[in-house]
């Protein structure tokens, strides 16, 4: 009862968001609005690992790049060979598209666990320097795989996805990975956070743990790929470079290690800040916006260290103020 | 049965044995004190026991069953031992509750699928097991504080806090790194009624690594002496009191005190 009732108001949000975006906004604006909801995906999921779980991974747009790659080689090159007529209907289509997309995701969880089993022994620095190797990895591969179109890029990509499917699997990522870290699971992830020594005294296998959230993360990133192919209809191996890893990893520390809407806000704010800075660039005639872009990160970070929200979620500012009528003291 | 029984073991880093030929026991319900002077190495006993470092010789066996080849986290789910830590190492951004479900693992019986629908099961299943440790913190009067973060409680309820915790493991032998670290008179003494309260209600078998000797001394039937990785001395706490290897490993040897003091004051 509880679920379909949950089903409904679910439906109704995205139909909702997805009604108004696509048609109130013109072209422009709804792609900044689609990559924003890639971001925050992105930078959600990666929280799980970096800020939930407390292991610094930097390779997070590789595992992304296994999504992108997976679910568009199956609509590209897969989906129009197939001569079932169901699938010529525009139901039968999106179907298969989210077949596909939970294909990457799962090709992207399974990557992270051939990455995480001999990486995730390592802590800090060197966690994050052999993720970053390994995203790097990745991406050559792809690179170097000639059927899916090398180094020139995989063209011809059917332009499956839209504001309703993005905003949908925003909703329901972020309803999903809040559960799971309310989970006593997920309070597992903390543990590891806080006391790996202690975590095992207390009968529990780390390194399962840290695989665990690190497949969840690349599962969920895999997603973001196949979204992100089917909405720019256009893969190259040099999206996924180190530096799209890096700014998913600066939205993560700016929202807040370990606070989802944290995560949110900040994708949402570094995604739009280029694009609300390009107007500047017309009257100045000089490109400012990389300036002010690393401007505004060294000015949050010198007056909020832990992050827009720290490690916690927006609703609990609220509950705060209303408790002391001082307002929230941390 | 023995709760704890260890036969020669010793540790070896490069040329230093920091634990050798160490072979001592527990039984089921008794208390058992750990004590010599810094460095003796009751802590890297603890570390070998709980299966943070190997044994470069000998054997642990805990509730009948050797540890060899286990790692720390397979120690505490196969043989049933827990301990705390010489510096607090609490879960300090998880609520006190929070600190106490993280080891009820065996008690999950839902899958991930049930977490990310919010099934009813799921729902129940975590209820219960939210009431057990809810229980389990009542028994030792933490339950008015289940909601605060753990790095917040005062110095005296971590300590506690990190007992309870490892209780949560359902262990049959608890080991104890300096419980009374830091702690004025005050807080020792109620440290020392939950110790036994612990050992009365679980009815389990205890070591205790200590430093404050009338803790100690109140407290433990049986006390083993560590010096520079070997055992000195074992026996009841008044033998102890007046074992003559012990006064020397604590206070060292008359003939070398006088030599030192002959030699500070020159000829």
């Amino acid at each position: 009862m509880r679920q379909i009732k949950h089903l409904f108001i679910f439906s109704a949000l995205v139909l909702l968001m997805g009604f108004s975006f696509s048609n109130f906004l013109g072209i422009y604006h709804q792609t900044i609005l689609a990559l924003c909801g890639i971001n925050i995906i992105l930078a959600v999921s990666l929280n799980l690992v970096n800020g939930f779980t407390g292991q610094f991974s930097l390779g997070h747009a590789g595992f992304m790049a296994v999504g992108a790659y997976v679910s568009a080689a199956l609509t590209t090159l897969w989906l129009p060979t197939l001569t079932n007529p169901f699938l010529m209907t525009e139901i039968g289509v999106n179907l298969f598209f989210l077949f596909a997309l939970l294909a990457g995701g799962i090709a992207a969880g399974l990557t992270g666990f051939l990455v995480g089993v001999p990486s995730l022994r390592l802590k800090g620095d060197y966690l994050a320097v052999v993720t970053l190797g390994f995203g790097e990895i990745i991406r050559i591969f792809i690179l170097n795989i000639e059927p899916i179109g090398g180094a020139r890029g995989l063209i011809g990509i059917p332009q499956l996805s839209n504001l309703y499917w993005i905003f949908g699997f925003v909703l329901l990522i972020c309803i999903w990975i809040h559960r799971i870290v309310s989970s006593i699971p997920g309070k597992q992830f903390m543990a590891v956070r806080d006391d790996e020594t202690a975590t095992s005294a207390m009968g529990l296998s780390t390194t399962r743990i840290k695989v665990r959230s690190f497949v969840y993360a690349s599962f969920f990133a895999g997603i973001a790929g196949g979204l992100f192919a089917h909405y720019i209809a256009y893969l190259n191996p040099a999206t996924f470079n180190f530096n799209y890893s890096f700014q998913i990893v600066a939205m993560v520390v700016l929202g807040g290690m370990g606070s989802l809407t944290g995560s949110v806000a900040a994708a949402i704010l570094l995604t739009g800040l280029l694009e609300a800075l390009r107007p500047l660039q017309d009257l100045t005639g000089v490109d400012l916006r990389m300036v002010i872009y690393a401007l505004t990160l060294i000015v949050l970070m010198l007056t909020r260290p832990e992050g827009m929200f720290g490690r916690h979620e927006i609703w609990e500012f609220f509950k705060k103020f209303k408790k002391s009528p001082q307002g929230f003291v941390r | 049965m023995k709760a704890l029984e260890i036969k020669n073991l010793g540790i070896q880093f490069g040329g230093l044995k920091a634990v050798q030929n160490v072979s001592l026991h527990v039984n089921e319900y008794e208390l058992v004190g750990l004590i010599g002077p810094n460095g003796a190495g009751k802590t890297t006993l603890f570390n070998l026991i709980t299966g943070i470092y190997k044994p470069t010789t000998g054997s642990v066996e805990m509730d009948g069953k050797n540890i060899a080849g286990l790692s720390s986290f397979e120690i505490t789910n196969e043989c049933f031992g827990a301990r705390t830590f010489q510096n607090i190492r609490l879960f300090k951004d998880l609520s006190v509750l929070e600190n106490v479900l993280v080891s009820s693992h065996k008690k999950i019986d839902y899958n991930l699928w049930s977490v990310l629908f919010d099934t009813q099961h799921y729902r129940n299943s975590e209820k219960k097991i939210r009431e057990e440790a809810m229980e389990l913190l009542k028994i030792f009067s933490l339950d008015s504080k289940a909601d605060e973060i753990a790095k917040n409680l005062p110095y005296g309820d971590q300590r506690k806090l990190e007992i309870v915790r490892a209780m949560s493991t359902k262990p049959k032998i608890l080991f104890l790194d300096e419980p009374a670290a830091g702690m004025n008179e005050h807080e020792t003494l109620q440290l020392l009624n939950l110790v036994r309260f612990v050992r009365e209600k679980y009815k389990i078998g205890i070591l205790v690594i200590e430093h404050d000797m009338k803790f100690i001394m109140g407290l433990c039937e049986r006390i083993y002496v560590l010096d520079h990785g070997q055992l000195i001395a074992e026996g009841r706490p008044e033998e102890i009191r007046s074992n003559k290897d012990v006064i020397k490993a604590y206070l060292g040897e008359e003939e070398t005190n006088t030599a030192v003091r002959s030699n500070l004051h020159g000829r």
